[in-house]
């Protein structure tokens, strides 16, 4: 078996980057493959109620499979915009097994970003978030975009600019409106 | 205006609120959509939601164990835990998935069983004692038990251990297809008891006995896997607070005892039950109570209260009940006694007990009585009984004169050899007679008794039975040598009693005797042999 190779990762990226759709096509199903490791391990090492640091695993994603040396800041924005289409998918698949056995992924815990730590938020059923996101989706994407990037992937603002192709500011500012659109529609459905 | 554009509306006012110190959030909306209206009431409540929200969407929390890395089995095929190589599964348990492994370095092409430890298990303590148990255990070196190889953290930072890789299946499947008797089922067995033994001696208990964990070779060897690991993998403290649930999955409630179900200490009578339980199902062919399906609640109540169906019974309607009744279920029933103080002590006074069965002596997980005491005397010296009774009858001193004489002459061999066959016979029959009696007078018998037969013995040697008061007195008395004293102790009778039962016995016994010594010319000369009475002194 073999691991992929770092190189390969490495220069599919620049490929997509220069425009090569099926370059992200090759790209996927490694990234997919090897986050998908990485959230197993990572789901089972922790406790039940656990914070599972998606974003973390994103990261050590990229670290595991890009030759660092020869990628450049552009590469690894893209590549973890392209890992956290993966980590949702992944959490999503876990979510729908683990709801079948009675168990739940959970939202909100831990501050990740924040220098100053705000109250822990009330619990949210991840395949709820997944079903608000979608309907997000629907009539706004570039914020549904946003929060995959940056709640799944983990990306800066810089990053996911960067991804997505708008200005820092936009990135915040879609941030901010799809977070209070998000929490108000779980707390809808909650009640 | 569309849902669209309404939208654009409301993220424009929100955006920009959000840009303001909260305190001034909602002066600033009022004054963008108008006090009270459906536009301002719709932002308001986004905002609201927005500082409420707290650390929403800073991450994800994952609540359960991870079923969808179980699902995955084999996904560690082809890789690696320390220096070995995963090659495929060969079996799993609670503790996770079992892999055949092999060294890479050519010069151990030993195979080794990998045991990838379910994560779910893991805690952060668990390494601590993972360590501190591995060295224990790599010292607990037995022919029966299978020895732990090594153990570490895979480059995933999965726990595994490293064991000695036995191929063979489990003990009760072995028993099943092999279709082992009883007693080679027990001799099984108590190599298993004493593997367990020896771990105990170690200081080392198993916690987990159950066929999944012992292994029959092809060679009959049977090797317990998995010692100590039970313990290992538990969390810290684990022994405590009653009336929770203490099992780690790893544990199955089919073996466990109650107190390991209850949580109390868990010592090596737990391991005690668990063998008890194992014994049972070898035997029966099932385990004594059904648990399968059944919530934890329910199983802590049966195990903890019910009374365990009787092993002959659990047998049904079988020869096999038959064999079982008496002895094995006095020491299946000891085994699993509810409370530890009330089984065996140890593993080795279980497999004595075993033991002793075997040997046909007396075993100590049955009240003592005169009827089963004396039963098992009888039928352990079953052929000594009859030459003894021949000796008796004879007045012989010893059998080996009868013999002797049987050999004096060529010519005469044919003749005594089949003279001495019929007094054999003969003795055969009173003495199975005298023994029933003894039967008669202990406790009353839990199965029936066949009938004293006549059949066995030639026409002209038909005897009468004897009532059974003084068969039982004989017996005791000239039989097995009690004094006349320990006679009337035992069948609770008056010394006198005892002395007129054996001489009204003996003096029906006399023209037999009598008969017997015309019929056989060798023991004419005979001195009346010990215990022959007085009053048959001129007989003959």
């Amino acid at each position: 078996m073999t691991e992929p190779g770092s190189v390969e990762v490495t220069s599919l990226l620049h490929r997509w980057t220069l425009g090569d759709r099926s370059a992200l096509e090759s790209l996927m199903p490694l990234v997919y493959a090897e986050l998908r490791r990485l959230a197993r391990r990572s789901i089972a090492a922790e406790h039940p109620g656990h914070t599972l640091q998606t974003t973390a695993l994103v990261h050590e994603a990229y670290l595991k499979l890009v030759r660092q040396d020869r990628a450049q800041w552009k590469d690894r924005a893209h590549f973890l915009g392209v890992a956290a289409q993966m980590m949702r998918r992944i959490l999503i698949d876990y979510a729908r097994a683990a709801r079948t056995d009675k168990r739940r992924v959970m939202v909100g815990a831990i501050s990740l970003d924040d220098a100053h730590p705000r109250a822990p938020a009330r619990p949210v059923d991840f395949l709820d978030l997944h079903e608000a996101l979608e309907e997000l989706r629907g009539f706004d994407e570039q914020k549904a975009r946003v929060v995959e990037l940056r709640f799944f992937g983990g990306l800066s603002v810089d990053e996911a600019s960067e991804v997505l192709g708008i200005s820092t500011a936009t990135v915040k500012r879609e941030w901010n409106v799809a977070r209070a659109w998000l929490a108000h529609r779980l707390n809808a459905t909650d009640s | 205006m569309n849902t669209q554009a309404r939208w654009e509306q409301i993220d424009k006012v929100v955006a920009a609120a959000l840009e303001l110190p909260a305190p001034e959030r909602d002066t600033y909306v009022d004054s963008v959509c108008g006090a009270g209206t459906p536009l301002s009431t719709e932002v308001r409540a986004l905002i609201r939601a927005y500082e409420q929200a707290g650390d929403f969407l800073d991450s994800v929390t994952y609540r359960g164990n991870a079923s969808a890395i179980e699902a995955e089995a084999g996904s560690f095929e082809g890789r690696r835990a320390g220096p070995y190589r995963l090659i495929r599964v060969i079996g799993r348990g609670g503790m996770g998935m079992v892999y055949l492994g092999r060294r890479d370095d050519e010069q151990f092409e030993k195979e080794v069983a990998v045991k990838l430890i379910d994560p779910a298990l893991y805690s952060p303590s668990l390494m601590r004692r993972f360590q501190h148990e591995r060295r224990i255990l790599a010292g607990l070196e037995h022919p029966n038990i299978a020895r732990l190889l090594d153990a570490g953290l895979t480059s995933e930072g999965i726990p595994f251990i490293v064991m000695e890789f036995v191929a063979g299946e489990p003990v009760h499947e072995y028993c099943r297809k092999q279709d082992l008797p009883v007693r080679d089922r027990l001799r099984l067995f108590l190599k298993i008891c004493d593997a367990v033994q020896f771990a105990h001696r170690s200081l080392v208990v198993h916690r987990d006995l159950k066929p999944s964990n012992i292994l029959v070779t092809e060679e009959g060897i049977p090797k317990l896997l998995d010692f100590g690991i039970a313990k290992m993998l538990s969390p810290v403290g684990t022994e405590a607070e009653p009336g929770t649930m203490p099992l780690t999955q790893a544990m199955t409630p089919d073996y466990a005892s109650p107190e390991q179900l209850r949580g109390a200490n868990v010592n090596t009578a737990t391991d005690v039950y668990s063998l008890g339980v194992l014994l049972f199902e070898l035997l029966a062919g099932h385990r004594p109570y059904v648990l399968s399906g059944k919530p934890l609640e329910e199983i802590v109540r049966v195990v903890c209260e019910e009374m365990p169906v009787r092993l002959s019974l659990a047998a049904g309607k079988t020869p096999l009940a038959k064999e079982l009744a008496g002895d094995l279920d006095h020491i299946v029933a000891k085994a699993i006694r509810k409370d530890p103080s009330e089984r065996y002590v140890s593993v080795e006074h279980f497999a004595a007990d075993i033991e002793r069965y075997l040997g046909g002596f007396p075993v100590q997980a049955r009240r003592p009585s005169v009827r089963y005491t004396v039963g098992k005397y009888v039928r352990r010296h079953k052929m000594g009984f009859v030459l003894a009774a021949v000796a008796l009858l004879l007045g012989f001193g010893s059998v080996a004169a009868i013999v002797r004489q049987a050999n004096i002459a060529e010519r005469e061999r044919t003749v005594a050899q089949r003279r001495f066959d019929q007094v054999r016979q003969l003795a055969h029959s009173i003495i199975f007679e005298l023994h029933d009696g003894v039967l008669d007078t202990g406790d009353a018998p839990s199965q029936e008794i066949p009938p004293p037969s006549q059949s066995r013995v030639l026409p002209q040697y038909q005897v009468r039975p004897l009532p059974p008061p003084q068969r039982a007195a004989l017996v005791l008395v000239d039989m097995l040598g009690y004094s006349v004293a320990d006679a009337s102790a035992i069948l609770g009778v008056s010394e006198g009693t005892v002395k007129s039962r054996c001489a009204r016995g003996r003096a029906k016994l006399l023209p037999y005797l009598a008969h017997l010594r015309s019929d056989y010319p060798g023991g004419r000369n005979q001195a009346v042999a010990d215990g022959v009475p007085s009053e048959q002194g001129g007989g003959g």
